[in-house]
């Protein structure tokens, strides 16, 4: 069953996005005053869902880079269509639909930025269901989705890597051309037929962060909102969220690390949490959650929230005196096993732990 | 802040003498003296003493030239005061005269002691505010903390009826937060009328009083408070209270888990809009009829129902029309006394009885007989129910809430269903949709599922591979939901691995992949799914195969009928179709 | 001797006060339409009554919300050229998501094209923009533009470009504002663009204030330096403050917790400002004000302007209350004058204020009120929306609080006695000090210098502890200009960014120092 998004909703996708990167993914402002400024009021996007896939060859699109030089050097606003013209042109196919690499931040949004301008649809899906740094840590990537060939467009020069060897090395190509060319980027790759991408790609996060953003504008108390957000998640491939503290941000520490900023703060429970004390740390996204022990570590998602609306903090906003709210969220299964867990899982980041799949106050039940 | 208020007693000193030709200088036992000896004898012995002393020429006065210090000293002329503190000598008020004026000083200084003396006893009373002020801190400090640390439910409060203090376990019982009721008034927590009685006890004792324990709505809990006035000069000023509930436990455990809306999965616009129209009329007390195939949910929305309703807080009573013989069904609904029939030695409430107040849902309603149709249709109308071998009649409040699987219409149109029931049931009929319609949710169901196997059966998260994915995608999924769950459920229990292969699937579906492998048209699954049902009389067989081997008790049939990947209800439904016995 | 005023939006504050705190003089003024004739009769009154020649006053301290007004009333506004400085033109609009209001100031739309690489060298050779910059030349005339913006893209990292058009410009029309992007925020194009182009729109407003209270003061025969308080709390001078319209416009607030602070004689303190409209809680640690970090918004529009970290109740004295399903409800509109239209002092609707009088009639002494006013009222309404109002109060102030101890509460604000005695018990300190009313005019008083430097560099041969050394260098130098004790300057903060995705090393630096005047 189809879908269609308006330009109305933009903003609303924009706020689940965010929500949906766990602190990282890029800030989605770039992207969303783009497509405020490029669509009509008339204009729709088509959304095909995991059951509308077939015969037609589906392209993942985003951007990779400096998050922070991309909305400085802000774009033209045509490099997606130009990546995927070149794309289309190696190839030798025409793109039936897009999908997006990681349902996160500002690459949630710049396959609509395309699909606007070539009429073309979008999956209700992605390759990584939130945000991770590399281009490589993809649920396409698992199931042996080819990352190239992969085009790369800037304001003024492009690059197609054909045929690499795998998805680490053309990922390391990429960043190589990305770092000669101004910090940031457009890609097009991660290509396939809709029935592959149909059992490849993490399904619905697409109306996920519709229904998060929904929930997040609506015009009510934080309780309520929260109330919601947990029938939102607890409706989807994720899990029960469970809220792990209230409190104030003490004690930030943040650096930078071979290009990944790196840190962690405390949390000092208040009011119901009063006498808790718990420990965050973020290396790209928000990454563990430790109380003495770890609590819940990445994959499984982990939320930082303004208490009082719950508007999600990006790991550069976190600063101390903040009073937020910690959500820890499931990830979908597709994340927590072994092949995927050495991608993302706790010691890719660095973490000296074992993954242990964060169950939250389970209300797991089956039926009978 | 011992350095601040230094500056300050000094400057305040000086003050004292701005009008004589002198200086003022205070000096702080515990602290660095500048320009000043540390080993002063004459200090030394007025912090002993407590006595005034005058050094009108160091070279006359005896205590200064034995000092060892007399060469470094610069002092030639000085009067000393003590500063005292609770009695004890804190430090010293030094007068010193400024350049070439040493001589007024010598002649003067019995003007200077009347001005000298009031100056240490302002200097004494500023340091012991500071000292009363410090410890005055401390103690707010360690109270403040005491209310957090402890986990007694006490609150401390004025004679005004102030909350000046409550411990957060107290909060915790109030479901209130101590921002919120600090502050506040005695009558947030308990009645007017018991804190009136309460304000008015003089001595250490015990009352009976309710505690309000609900945030929006004054509910209350009745409490035992333990009550300590404390008094000052004879008088109330405030009071100690401790407020123990009385009833331990509420009959929460009692209530057991229902499905909520929450609990159906799904995002599809199929059972979202569904969904939607069950949560419109569940307020009402209208009379739901539930349509669906097996394995929909049909108790799910029975139950979301009634949570959703102003019934919730009653019980809801569920019954499987098809599962309990005719012969015992009718006491099971409506109760029967001692005595209306062989062995029923008691009077015992039936089903409706027991959902007075709530909910009763009535499942297979389609497999009612003719005659316990006629009962039902009075029980609706009426509103009254009438225990069998009774002639008395009681008034029941129940919504009823009725599902079947089964066309009505064809059975009112054969006569096995009653037109007038029918109608009085099927107020608002709600047809949940069957998975294959909706097969975009099938990611979240399975995914659900999933994850609570893995946590029942203490199994590692586990992914689908790209072919059990593409099968479970597109299978016909005849009994719906459940077979979903029994399909994972099957192969949560047999993967070892990480990744779930078509080998973990049931037999019958792998296959039916394996059938399908060499041809590329997936559509034709579909078909041979719908084909699968075996004939009447291989089904018969087969069922009555399993029952011999698990048994025909209640256990061994809900074995056969997972086996079957049927609900328990379509066994027994099929099985006195088929007149099993 | 200082003279501190506080623009209101009822009312005008003037107080003198001497350089270590103590108060001499006070006077009120309704505040006027043009702000300027309420400054100049409340300023004079309280001259007046301190007996005080003008010639012993050191200085003049101004905080008002008049350019934040300016932007809820938008009317006469500045019409604005927008100059974008990008490689390629982008499909991105200006001003997405701004009220039509504000939009409609924004007249023309340049795209001129960037001439520098990304690491700043700039090909000269190259001169496309010359026919595009005759054309604006021609246009500012032609469509009457009143303000000039200019925003170039890596402008923090590189300011050169942004300058060299500022230059021509003023060539030509050496009285038109130029409001340059770098001056106005860092990185991050559409945020530093809305923010630029926000303070371009205000440029007319503020000159003509500026300029009429320098001839005010003139007037008052005082000549001493005129100081404006901005968001952080800090001071800048009228002069410069006409620049830079946008780093004024939250300067009420930190004003209110500052004069707190010094009322109560307390650095470190949770601060209550309970005004008419809202009411305001903050914190001042060792006495400064805490301000936010990163990106903040005004109406919604995105910028990176520094504003005080404030939590602030959508209501105040003045709000009306209703009842709305049995439910006392406090709206977000306003009683115009609380002593015209409230039921205490005889008028109709039924305003906060109100509630706590028919509960608390002593709460304030003014012999204007009647008590009668309030018999239609039911006290347990009052109780209810009284016991709203504490606990959003209350909840606020344990969110500011640091665990380890417990900060004094202090309440200030037209409002405050309304509050006094009524949060805690008695085991929290809550002060209330004798001149709460005029907290803002006495903060403003003794708000402190600032020198802030938010920039890009290119470590090119040089280390980052240099870049950092340098910047600091800056930054003291600039605060002994404006004329800070030399021992008071300290740094308050520095904080780096480094660049990925960059060949070389690229830093941007924020160091921020602080001073007294002198």
């Amino acid at each position: 069953m189809s879908w269609q998004i308006r330009k109305n909703d933009i903003p609303i996708l924009a706020l689940g996005a965010k929500l949906l990167s766990c602190g990282g993914g890029g800030d989605t402002k770039t992207a969303e005053s783009l497509l405020m400024s490029i669509m009509r009021e008339d204009d729709v996007i088509a959304v095909k869902s995991i059951t509308d896939l077939g015969d037609e060859w589906v392209a993942a699109a985003g951007i990779m880079g400096s998050i922070v030089l991309f909305n400085e050097d802000i774009p033209s606003g045509r490099e997606g269509i130009r990546a995927l013209r070149l794309y289309e042109s190696v190839i030798s196919k025409n793109v039936g639909a897009l999908i997006s690499i990681e349902m996160g931040g500002v690459n949630s949004l710049i396959p609509l930025v395309i699909a606007i301008q070539a009429n073309l649809p979008v999956i209700d899906g992605d390759g990584m269901g939130r945000a991770f740094p590399e281009l490589f840590m993809t649920a396409f990537h698992l199931s042996e989705i080819p990352l190239s060939p992969m085009v790369l467009q800037t304001h003024d020069t492009n690059r197609v890597i054909y045929d690499a060897e795998n998805a680490h090395y053309t990922a390391e190509m990429a960043k190589v051309f990305t770092v000669k060319n101004r910090g940031h980027a457009h890609l097009v790759g991660y290509g396939a037929k809709g029935q592959k991408m149909k059992t490849s790609m993490i399904p619905g996060t697409l109306n996920l962060i519709f229904r998060l953003g929904n929930v997040l504008k609506s015009e009510t108390s934080a309780g309520v909102k929260m109330d919601h957000m947990i029938h939102v998640f607890e409706n989807s491939i994720y899990g029960k969220p469970q809220q792990i503290i209230s409190g104030v941000v003490t004690e930030v520490r943040r650096w930078f690390e071979k290009g990944s900023l790196v840190g962690k703060f405390i949390v000092e429970g208040r009011s119901a949490f009063s006498d808790q004390r718990i420990e965050i740390e973020f290396k790209n996204e928000f990454i563990s959650i430790k109380n003495g022990q770890y609590i819940c570590t990445a994959p499984d998602l982990i939320l930082v929230l303004n208490e009082e609306n719950l508007i999600p903090y990006n790991v550069s906003e976190v600063q101390s005196g903040l009073f937020i709210t910690i959500v820890a969220v499931p990830a979908p299964n597709i994340l927590r096993t072994k092949d995927m867990l050495e991608l993302v899982g706790p010691n890719s980041y660095g973490l000296a732990c074992s993954y242990k799949p964060f169950q939250g106050d389970s209300g797991y039940e089956t039926w009978n | 802040m011992l350095e601040e208020l230094l500056t300050e007693m000094k400057s305040g000193a000086a003050k004292f003498f701005q009008s004589y030709p002198v200086k003022a200088d205070v000096l702080l036992t515990g602290m660095e003296w500048k320009n000043f000896h540390q080993n002063c004898q004459i200090a030394s012995k007025i912090r002993k003493t407590g006595i005034n002393a005058l050094v009108k020429q160091k070279s006359d006065h005896s205590t200064c030239m034995s000092c060892s210090a007399k060469v470094h000293c610069a002092i030639e002329t000085a009067a000393f005061s003590p500063i005292f503190i609770k009695k004890r000598v804190a430090g010293i008020i030094l007068i010193t005269p400024i350049k070439e004026q040493s001589e007024w000083l010598q002649n003067n200084l019995d003007i200077l002691e009347l001005q000298l003396d009031l100056c240490s006893e302002w200097a004494g009373a500023k340091l012991e505010n500071h000292e009363m002020k410090k410890e005055n801190n401390q103690f707010l400090r360690e109270i403040n903390g005491m209310f957090h640390f402890i986990h007694e439910p006490i609150l401390i409060a004025g004679r005004d009826g102030t909350i000046h203090n409550i411990s957060n376990r107290l909060c915790s019982m109030l479901n209130k937060t101590q921002a919120e009721l600090i502050g506040e008034h005695m009558t947030e927590v308990i009645s007017v009328p018991d804190w009136l009685k309460m304000a008015k006890i003089a001595n250490q004792q015990e009352m009976k009083v309710s505690l309000h324990t609900s945030k929006t709505v004054r509910k209350s809990e009745p409490c035992l408070a333990r009550l300590k006035p404390i008094l000052s000069a004879g008088q109330i000023e405030s009071f100690l209270i401790q407020l123990n509930p009385i009833l331990k436990s509420m009959k929460k455990e009692d209530k057991r888990f229902l499905y909520s809306f929450h609990d159906v999965k799904g995002t599809s616009e199929a059972i979202q809009r569904v969904v939607e129209i069950a949560k419109r009329v569940a307020p009402s007390d209208s009379s739901v009829l539930l349509r669906g195939e097996s394995g929909t949910g049909k108790e799910v929305f029975a139950q979301s129902i009634h949570q959703a309703s102003n019934r919730k807080d009653g019980p809801f009573i569920a019954i499987n029309c098809a599962a309990i013989p005719e012969s015992l069904l009718e006491s099971e609904l409506f109760g029967h006394v001692k005595g209306a029939f062989t062995g029923s030695n008691a009077d015992k409430p039936g089903r409706f009885e027991m959902a007075n107040g709530g909910t009763i849902f009535l499942d297979e309603i389609g497999d009612l007989s003719l005659h316990l149709q006629a009962k039902l249709l009075r029980v609706v109308q009426e509103r009254k129910i009438e225990r069998v071998g009774d002639t008395k009649t009681t008034p029941i409040n129940v919504r009823i809430i009725t599902a079947t699987h089964r066309n009505l219409e064809e059975l009112v149109s054969e006569g096995q269903f009653r037109e007038d029931l029918y109608y009085r049931l099927n107020v608002i009929p709600i047809t949940i949709p069957p998975l294959r319609e909706r097969k975009e949710d099938i990611p979240i169901l399975v995914e659900y599922f999933l994850k609570s196997f893995s946590q029942k059966l203490f199994r590692s998260p586990k992914r689908l591979s790209k072919d059990v994915n593409e099968i479970l995608l597109h299978y016909h999924w005849a009994g719906n939901i459940r077979e979903l769950q029994n399909v994972v459920h099957h192969f949560m229990q047999l993967e070892i691995g990480d990744l779930v292969t078509i080998k973990s699937l049931p037999v019958y579906l792998s296959d039916l992949y394996k059938s399908q492998v060499n041809k590329k048209a997936l559509q034709q699954i579909q078909a041979v799914t719908s084909g699968r049902r075996k004939k009447h009389s291989d089904e018969k067989e087969q069922i009555l195969k399993l029952l011999d081997q698990f048994g025909r008790d209640t256990t061994g049939k809900k074995k056969v009928a997972e086996q079957l990947n049927i609900s328990l209800p379509t066994l027994y439904r099929r099985i006195s179709k088929m007149k099993i016995k | 001797m200082k003279l501190g005023i506080d623009v209101g939006g009822t009312n005008t504050d003037a107080v003198v006060i001497t350089n270590d705190g103590k108060l001499l003089s006070w006077s009120k003024h309704l505040t006027t339409k043009d702000i300027i004739t309420g400054i100049k009769l409340a300023a004079n009154e309280a001259l007046q009554e301190a007996n005080i020649p003008p010639e012993k006053i050191e200085g003049v301290f101004l905080g008002t919300t008049h350019v934040l007004n300016a932007l809820y009333y938008p009317n006469n506004l500045a019409k604005t050229a927008l100059i974008r400085m990008t490689k390629i033109p982008s499909l991105i609009g200006p001003a997405i998501q701004w009220p039509s209001n504000l939009k409609k100031y924004i007249g023309k739309v340049y795209d001129f094209k960037s001439l520098c690489d990304y690491k700043g060298n700039k090909d000269d050779s190259l001169n496309p923009n010359s026919g595009q910059i005759n054309k604006l030349l021609s246009d500012i005339e032609k469509y009457s533009i009143e303000s000039i913006c200019i925003v170039g893209a890596y402008s923090p990292l590189y300011e050169t470009e942004e300058r060299e058009i500022r230059k021509i410009i003023k060539e030509h029309y050496p009285e038109i504002p130029v409001t340059m992007s770098h001056e106005i925020g860092s990185t991050g194009f559409i945020e530093r663009e809305n923010a630029a182009l926000l303070n371009a729109i205000l440029s007319k407003v503020i000159r003509q204030a500026m300029t009429d209270l320098s001839k005010i003061f003139k007037n008052l025969s005082l000549n001493c330096p005129y100081w404006l308080t901005q968001n952080d709390g800090s001071l800048m001078e009228i002069h410069e403050a006409s620049e830079y319209p946008i780093l004024t416009i939250g300067s009420g607030v930190s004003n209110s917790i500052r004069g707190a602070s010094i009322l109560s004689g307390l650095k470190s303190c949770i601060v209550v400002d309970a005004g008419g409209s809202t009411i305001d809680i903050g914190k001042i640690i060792n006495g400064q004000p805490e301000v936010s970090v990163g990106s903040s918004s005004i109406f919604d529009i995105q910028v990176n302007v520094r504003v005080p970290q404030i939590h602030s109740l959508p209501y105040g004295g003045g709000s009306l209350i209703t009842i709305e399903n049995e439910l006392a409800e406090i709206k977000e509109t306003i009683a115009n004058d609380i002593e015209q239209q409230g039921m205490a002092w005889g008028g109709h609707t039924w305003t906060l204020t109100d509630s706590f009088l028919k509960l608390f009639p002593d709460s304030f002494q003014d012999e204007t009120l009647q008590q009668k006013g309030l018999d239609l009222l039911s006290k347990e309404d009052c109780r209810k929306v009284i016991q709203m109002v504490t606990k959003n109060i209350k909840e606020s102030i344990s969110r500011l609080q640091p665990s380890v101890e417990d900060l004094p509460v202090i309440l200030v604000g037209g409002g405050s006695p309304l509050l006094a005695n009524r949060l805690f018990g008695r085991y929290k300190k809550v002060l209330h000090p004798a001149g709460y009313h005029i907290c803002n005019a006495v903060g403003a008083c003794f708000a402190p210098l600032s020198a802030e430097i938010d920039k890009v560099f290119w470590l090119n041969g040089i280390t980052k502890q240099e870049v950092i050394d340098r910047a600091k260098e800056q930054l003291f130098q600039q605060l002994l200009q404006k004329g800070a004790k030399k021992e008071s300057i300290e740094l308050v903060s520095l904080e780096e960014f480094p660049f990925d995705y960059l060949e070389g090393e690229v830093l941007r630096v924020r160091v921020k120092a602080l001073g007294e005047l002198a």
